[in-house]
């Protein structure tokens, strides 16, 4: 017991002293690899222009994105392919904003976009967006991603409709050279003239030994195409090995259902299946287990920061939709549940979430904090939501 | 519309912002806090993913202790009526060293007798040191109580507190050799704490023993529902006493006048307060929120005498098989290259040999993830000067190679397969820290600590080292370092403190 000694305690202030004195006593360059990486990938907001418009089906379109230098974007977030970008939207007084798989590969911003009739957004666009108009959108977000660590090097791809996109952005990136898979598409349409991108798939299909194309058609039969829906028969025709083969799957809802139940009956193992966002949801109705004799209208009183509104809301469409919908801005990137960007405090009042949109933590349910994109209000409700 | 003005703006709503705020909502102060992110806590949170619901940063919470026998932590929520799910671990870890002199494969309990019997049964001859090591222990905590009761005679401090200065004033390594301890046991010890951030030969041994203290002795805990559980916790007590928070909104930049901070700006409003505690790195507001007239000279010179924390890796996986089926048994699992902690702490610059913690949440908390599932972290650490090969141009890849390359390890060490049961994976880098706290790559521990930058000497020149009138700062840069308890505890007495000097 000598080396050690309470004594030497005097001599910490000293040092401390010291140990300052010496140090600089200006501001140092101040610039960190970490900081700069998550500042380039995680941009709060990039400004674009659309510098190209081309019809790429009956019914849908492709935009490409500039940087719009002007509002002070640069350049654009690199990205993996299967992120989406969230477009934010103000369409009379309605203020909204929708997920969009980017289309291109790294390097380039695409989406496409598919007409609906009944929907605001795509014909907001179709009527409006050309080449030079400006377009706010996020950061690229979103896990439906090739993981080289997880996934296995065969995959195969199940796409619906408009579910293409994502596709096109990962055949290209095979192409590229800049992911090592092989990957295998079999693209699930009405007919030959709803075929996306067919000329593009064809050509990487031709130049490129590991992607592979399939087209199936439901609604028209025609020679050289599989005719139905996508099934399980279908898959075993076109693909092997589904030990070593991972599974993704991109379309409208009504299809998850039918092609996670033929690749269970597969006996494809859950982890080697991923699924793209659930999507919008237009009315409680949709989901099974909705409560029934909810009144039709409520009111909802939103606080943002020190501002209080009150809305008079349609309780058969979601909460988020009807904050929208009243010209009030809210945080918004997937609208599916899962992003977590909408989180709000339920103050007062009940509501209904679907099980297959609650992507909730287990303390959100504890200390009620909801996510407006998937609840709906049964009640008058209180909510504390982010500002936008 | 006049702006209401708040007795306190917190700017940052990790731990130590939101420990501040409630303190100050709690002694009846008007507060509003205002955060970047959209959910409260900082790194004090939790993510989804498939079917998994991942803890990103807490390993375990110190100085929670039982019903029966509260620590300081578990204390400070009754008082505030904040209820959490504690699950308390069944064993302290299970070090592995793979080179060296004493290559081991231990499990340590908790509790000092329990962990003094299983240190001698590893090590025999190491009782005699380890209760010396204890008795450093008791003067310790003792000193901490009176100091805690406000108290600080120098007097008092040299006649009854010798060890506590002792410890204060001397590395681990000292202090271990000091008191006789065999290496092996000097080892195992060691081993678990190498997070503290510097080697055994440059950190001060009391706040050693104060994390063996809160960790051995007084029982560690995890929330149920990940520490999620303990931010929302703390946002619903401080929104009960009337505090506001602000989410999605960026603090632009202090309003700095007459020589005194008075309020924040956020975008084009200004918002205005008696005082802004700041949950930031104070370089980061020094830089880039307030006018270079505002920052005196001592203010940089102290920011360019420190070292930035470590910066961190973790990988978390969603397995679908159970930890069972997988092989894992332990909570926590510490592999360290090599048995001598000076080597060890050289391989912090080396991010194919540094520490590997691994925690398998199911191990504690069974059914944390769905039945025949389970959730495993793995995180590695490296010295903040180190260059990890990291960069803008090839980001993705290299995060996915050291992903792959610190699932081989444990995957070689602990004999289980990883890999093939992955249903969910995130990899988190510096960078991800970075995105979500602001501070420099990402680091979750503030300044390293070393002998002249420890607890001790940080809490005795803390006084003068208000440099900015109307600011003050919490987080795991200030006083008490880095850790949930600590970050708590420091938020506490940040705001304790200014309020009682409003009083006088």
């Amino acid at each position: 017991m000598s080396k050690t000694s309470f004594k030497n305690f005097l001599k910490l202030m000293p040092m401390r002293k010291e140990k300052v004195d010496e140090a600089q006593n200006t501001p140092k360059e101040y610039s960190f690899v970490g900081n700069t990486i998550a500042r380039i990938n995680h941009p709060k907001v990039q400004h674009v222009i659309i510098t190209n418009v081309e019809d790429v089906a009956n019914g849908m379109k492709r935009y490409t994105f500039s940087p719009d230098t002007e509002l002070g974007t640069e350049s654009l977030a690199p990205f993996t392919s299967g992120q989406y970008v969230s477009v934010k939207y103000q369409i009379g007084n309605v203020r909204t904003t929708r997920p969009y798989s980017l289309c291109s590969s790294n390097g380039e911003y695409q989406i496409a976009i598919k007409k609906d009739p009944n929907g605001l957004t795509s014909s907001y666009v179709f009527d409006n967006w050309s080449i030079g108009t400006k377009v706010d959108i996020s950061a690229p977000e979103g896990w439906f991603c090739y993981q080289p660590v997880r996934d296995f090097k065969n995959v195969v791809a199940l796409a619906g409709g408009s579910g293409i996109t994502p596709f096109l952005s990962l055949a290209k990136t095979i192409k590229e050279g800049k992911v090592d898979i092989n990957l295998t598409l079999i693209y699930g349409c009405r007919n030959r003239s709803e075929i996306a991108f067919k000329d593009e798939f064809d050509s990487i299909a031709s130049s490129c030994p590991n992607f592979k194309v399939v087209y199936v058609l439901s609604d028209e039969e025609a020679e050289g195409y599989p005719h139905g829906f996508i099934t399980k028969e279908i898959i075993k025709d076109n693909a092997s090995d589904f030990d070593n083969t991972s599974f993704f799957v991109c379309g409208p809802k009504a299809m998850y259902n039918a092609v996670l139940k033929d690749l269970r009956d597969m006996g494809i193992n859950r982890r080697h299946i991923r699924c793209e966002l659930f999507g919008e949801t237009h009315d409680i109705k949709e989901f099974s287990d909705c409560p029934q004799n909810v009144q039709k209208a409520v009111e909802i009183t939103v606080k943002i920061q020190d501002r209080v509104y009150k809305v008079v809301a349609d309780t058969s469409k979601t909460i988020l939709r009807n904050l929208e919908d009243a010209g009030i801005a809210v945080l918004s990137k997937c609208r599916s549940g899962v992003c977590g960007f909408c989180h709000s405090s339920l103050v007062e009042g009940s509501v209904y979430i679907p099980k297959a949109m609650d992507a909730l933590r287990e303390a959100d349910k504890l200390y009620n904090q909801i996510h407006p994109c998937s609840a709906f209000a049964l009640s008058d409700i209180t909510i504390i939501v982010a500002k936008a | 519309m006049s702006e209401k003005e708040y007795d306190i703006i917190v700017v940052g709503a990790g731990n130590g912002g939101l420990a501040a705020a409630l303190t100050a909502a709690d002694l009846g102060k008007s507060v509003l806090v205002i955060d970047r992110n959209i959910v409260p806590g900082g790194c004090a949170t939790s993510f989804r993913r498939g079917r998994f619901e991942f803890e990103p940063s807490l390993h375990e919470f110190a100085a929670v202790g039982t019903d029966e026998n509260p620590g300081g932590c578990l204390r400070w929520f009754k008082k505030l009526g904040i209820n959490i799910n504690w699950i308390i671990p069944k064993d302290a870890f299970r070090a592995i060293t793979i080179n060296g002199d004493d290559i081991y494969d231990v499990t340590m309990p908790t509790g000092i007798q329990e962990f003094t019997d299983a240190i001698e049964k590893e090590c025999p001859g190491s009782r005699k040191s380890l209760e010396k090591l204890w008795k450093i222990n008791k003067n310790i905590r003792e000193a901490g109580q009176y100091f805690g009761s406000g108290k600080m005679n120098p007097l008092v401090v040299v006649l009854k507190y010798r060890d506590f200065m002792r410890a204060s004033a001397h590395t681990i390594k000292e202090v271990l050799d000091d008191i006789g301890m065999p290496r092996k046991a000097q080892s195992i010890v060691s081993s678990y704490w190498p997070y503290l951030g510097n080697s055994v030969e440059e950190m001060d041994c009391m706040l050693y023993m104060c994390m063996f203290d809160s960790y051995i002795n007084e029982m560690p805990a995890i929330p149920r529902f990940r520490s999620h559980e303990l931010s929302c916790a703390m946002e619903k007590a401080l929104t009960d006493r009337g505090g506001e928070i602000w989410y999605n909104t960026e603090v632009t930049s202090l309003i700095y006048e007459d020589g005194k901070v008075n309020g924040v700006r956020v975008g084009d409003r200004d918002i205005r307060c008696k005082h802004v505690i700041c949950n930031a790195f104070p370089e980061n507001v020094y830089a880039k929120m307030l006018p270079p007239e505002a920052v005196p000279e001592r203010a940089w010179k102290l920011v360019n005498a420190r070292k930035h924390g470590m910066k961190f890796f973790t990988i978390y996986l969603g397995l679908n098989k159970s930890a069972e089926e997988i092989g894992f048994k332990d909570y926590t699992i510490v592999i360290n290259e090599d048995s001598d902690p000076i080597k060890q702490a050289e391989y912090m610059s080396d991010i194919k040999k540094s520490p590997v913690f691994i925690n398998c949440m199911n191990c504690a908390i069974p059914d944390a993830s769905p039945e025949g599932t389970s959730m495993l972290y793995i995180t590695s650490f490296w010295d903040a000067d180190v260059d990890i090969g990291m960069n803008v141009e090839n980001y993705q890849a290299w995060k996915s190679e050291i992903a792959d390359m610190l699932i081989k390890r444990c995957e070689d060490v602990l004999h289980v397969d990883i890999k093939n049961n992955i249903e969910e994976i995130e990899i988190c880098t510096p960078a991800t820290f970075a995105r979500y706290m602001g501070t420099p790559n990402g680091t979750p521990y503030g300044y390293q600590i070393k002998l002249w930058d420890s607890p001790t000497v940080r809490s005795m020149s803390s006084r003068g080292e208000r440099f900015i009138p109307g600011l003050s700062f919490v987080g795991a840069h200030q006083e008490i370092g880095d850790g949930y308890s600590s970050t708590y505890a420091q938020g506490r007495n940040a705001a304790q403190n200014l309020i009682k000097e409003w009083d006088k």
